[in-house]
């Protein structure tokens, strides 16, 4: 039982770890492209 | 094409104009302001169907180079500035951080995740909020997989 539960984790474990890297990513990805607003005179 | 042309002459004048006006601001975060300020308008002129008017438009908005750094200069003076938690720029930690996570994952199953998220542990640029989201997605996954590889252990 543990064997074929391994592997799909050894799976999931990637898909779950890249979810997190486009989130982190694109988290700052996002306040990078939207400048702090400057106030005009 | 010369619109182009005109639109990046007029960008390069714009920071030109900026970095003089902030000669008086410290020079990291100098720097820091003009980048923002170039990638902001390097969005704007390469965006689909970008125009010199919409490039001079952008400027326009921005405003005059003297009335930013002095906005800069005040927020400095009153404690205002970004918080460091985001500054929003990417630096060599979040780049490690986000291949290990991603790359990684695949590369260097287990070990990689693991050190992407100490990185972004580390990492003073994502908030609180952005690093527990980004464990919470992978930590279930690792507590599994220690419990599937002490399953054999358990059941003794």
């Amino acid at each position: 039982m543990a064997l074929p539960a391994l592997e799909l984790l050894l799976l999931v474990l990637p898909v779950m770890s890249v979810a997190a890297g486009i989130y982190l990513a694109v988290a700052l990805s996002r306040r990078r492209s939207s400048p702090t607003p400057r106030p005009r005179a | 094409m010369s619109d182009e042309r005109t639109g990046d002459q007029a960008v390069a004048t714009y920071l030109s104009q900026l970095e003089r006006a902030g000669a008086g601001l410290p020079p990291d975060r100098r720097f820091e302001l003009v980048q923002q300020i170039r990638e902001h308008l390097e969005a704007v002129s390469s965006a689909p169907g970008a125009t010199e008017a919409g490039v001079l438009t952008a400027i326009d908005r921005l405003g005059d180079p003297t009335d930013i750094v002095a906005a800069e200069e005040h927020a400095a003076s009153a404690g205002t500035t970004e918080p460091p938690a985001t500054p929003g720029a990417w630096g060599p930690l979040e780049v490690v951080a986000v291949a290990l996570l991603t790359v990684g994952s695949f590369l260097l199953p287990v070990v990689g995740p693991t050190a992407g998220l100490v990185c972004a542990w580390f990492s003073r640029r994502w908030t609180q909020g952005e690093k527990t989201v980004a464990t919470v997605l992978v930590a279930p996954t690792f507590l599994l997989f220690g419990l599937v590889l002490a399953w054999p252990f358990l059941r003794l």
